[in-house]
């Protein structure tokens, strides 16, 4: 452990000194939903297939809303949408102070 | 020779989750241990009623945080048994890769965990920074550090490419290499065996009796490992159980230290013989019918219980974890310790408190 | 070994599963729901005790004679026997015959 221990103090640390440094995002993670609205045609199946009822779809208005404190991200609705307007970004979830839904 | 009741938890520095323990102490020896739970329990078994058998693999997953894919793989393989779908070998390769990386990450955190608790911090912190290595491989193939989502009924939702293959390949030796620097420091250094050995003697004959599985019942010299039962690609891959016969907690801490060689080990030959295909198969229908599925996590032995009646709501879905096997050989090595030993015998039987209590 | 129970409609029904060298085996008993009863098997196997109490505490089934009786405090629940009551009906699903080591029905206690 001596030995251990010596070398490790003499070297850097391995943690990055967040938010100083700027955060390795990994490819392929999971981190936000990103919609793009132009290619969206409001058919509903990723309100239907996502398991905490995160989305929000209204047809007649027009409108695709997300709770983003209930979206686990586990990706079902980018699985599912037929028009590809669905994909997971590597960012974490942005900090927000209230409880309503993104709407777009 | 008064006797005191000292409650130990549900808050306690050296606790991963929350249990509650009475320890009935005469003059710093523990008479007894009464423990209590129901802390975490959050109901998950209940909540079948509710959620269709394909969503709940994202209930099932999250069951546990450090063992979240083992549990999510074995509800698969009990409704793919009980709806007989025969998932494809590539999926099986790659739940079995993703299973051994696992159960790497979690001994590695127990490591920490014990060093916490005898009160090496620093040994703490170097296995955790070795078990952050494990962890970007795992985002990097999966796409989350602790649930990873990738298990679905029928197979798996993601495929690692021979690039990723390769990195992972140079991660692990790199991984290798600083794992046995810090197994080295536990199995040699005299303060660790000064706290360790000796401490939670079970018998061959007792370990058996008492019901226990995984690690503690392997230390005590009973070879009996779950996956030697042949389920996802472990019908090719052949495992030896490691076992020591001391049945102390040393002991313990020596068959988790090899343990994670064996699991770096398997997932190189599993990467080897990893066959060409695809990763899922459709589902369509019901689920009728009962099956028990059984897998090894990093703790023990888990058994699944699933109870389907043709709706898409599963009748029944039981889990029957590791730790809650282990809970009677906890309760018996706990009388006749040392007060200052409580924390070591609670880890030693690697706690998974929200496990237990679903 | 372990303790498993479903609530059904009118019964409950446990199955007490045993393993030898990864063998499985398991004996399974319906008990009329209202006032339930059963003995303890801590006799033979003290290793029992948390399952019998997760029995009693979840779903108010007595079990007399458990050698380390917690008399209700083993689960701490907001709500008392939670999964004493149920939605599902009657029968039980047929036994897949493929599953024919995990379970096999046997009747009297």
């Amino acid at each position: 452990m001596t030995k251990l221990a010596l070398r490790w103090a003499l070297t850097k640390p391995p943690t990055t000194r967040y938010p100083f440094e700027p955060r390795q995002a990994i490819e392929g993670s999971r981190g936000t939903l990103l919609f793009t609205r132009d290619t969206c045609v409001f058919c509903n199946v990723c309100a239907k297939k996502c398991p905490t009822g995160a989305i929000y779809v209204n047809r007649t208005e027009k409108k695709w809303g997300i709770d983003r404190l209930l979206c686990i991200t586990c990706g079902y609705c980018v699985d599912v949408c037929p028009k590809d307007s669905l994909a997971l970004g590597t960012d974490h979830a942005s900090v927000t102070v209230t409880k309503d839904r993104e709407m777009h | 020779m008064a006797r005191t009741i000292i409650p130990f938890g549900p808050q306690h520095p050296v606790l991963p989750e929350p249990v509650h323990l009475d320890l009935v102490v005469e003059d710093e020896v523990v008479i007894e241990a009464r423990p209590s739970i129901g802390f975490i329990h959050r109901g998950l078994e209940k909540l079948v009623e509710k959620k269709d058998f394909q969503e709940f693999v994202y209930v099932a997953e999250r069951v546990c945080g450090i063992c979240s894919f083992i549990h999510g793989q074995t509800y698969c393989q009990a409704i793919e048994e009980i709806m007989q779908i025969a998932v494809p070998p590539r999926a099986h390769y790659l739940r079995t890769v993703w299973g051994e990386l696992s159960r790497v990450h979690s001994h590695l955190l127990w490591l920490g965990l014990m060093a916490d608790g005898v009160g090496f911090e620093s040994l703490f912190m170097h296995s955790w920074r070795v078990r952050e290595s494990v962890l970007k491989i795992i985002e990097a193939t999966t796409g989350g550090r602790v649930i990873f989502g990738t298990c679905k009924i029928g197979g798996v939702r993601r495929d690692i490419t021979a690039d990723q293959f390769s990195e992972i390949r140079k991660q692990l030796d790199a991984i290798e290499k600083d794992t046995r620097e810090i197994t080295n420091v536990f199995l040699n250094d005299s303060s660790i065996k000064d706290r360790l050995v000796g401490v939670g003697v079970l018998s061959k004959q007792d370990a058996y009796d008492l019901g226990c599985v995984g690690p503690m019942l392997r230390a005590s010299g009973v070879a009996q490992d779950t996956r030697k039962l042949g389920y996802a690609a472990f019908k090719d891959l052949a495992v030896e159980p490691i076992t020591r016969t001391e049945g102390d907690s040393f002991a313990r801490c020596a068959v988790r230290c090899d343990e994670i060689f064996q699991s770096i080990d398997l997932i190189r030959r599993a990467i080897d013989k990893m066959p060409e295909g695809e990763i899922a198969v459709k589902v369509t229908g019901n689920p009728n019918g009962e099956f028990m599925a059984r897998t090894e996590q990093p703790r023990g032995e888990v058994v699944y219980h699933v109870q389907a009646n043709g709706t898409k709501n599963l009748q029944r879905f039981r889990v029957r974890t590791p730790t809650f096997a282990n809970l009677p050989a906890m309760v018996k090595t706990l009388q006749g310790c040392d007060l200052a030993d409580v924390p070591v015998l609670v880890l030693t039987i690697d706690p998974c408190i929200s496990c237990t209590e679903r | 070994m372990q303790i498993s129970a479903t609530r059904l409609a009118e019964q409950v029904q446990v199955t007490y599963s045993f393993d030898r060298e990864s063998h499985l085996a398991s004996v399974r008993l319906h008990v009329p729901a209202a006032d339930a009863k059963l003995p303890s098997i801590t006799g033979e196997f003290w290793c029992a005790f948390p399952y019998e109490n997760e029995l009693h505490d979840l779903f108010n089934v007595a079990v007399e004679g458990i050698a380390v009786d917690f008399k209700g405090k083993f689960y701490n629940t907001a709500v008392k026997f939670p999964f004493a009551t149920s939605k599902s009906p009657g029968a039980p699903a047929k036994s897949n015959p493929a599953t024919a080591p995990a379970a096999a029905p046997a009747a009297t206690p």
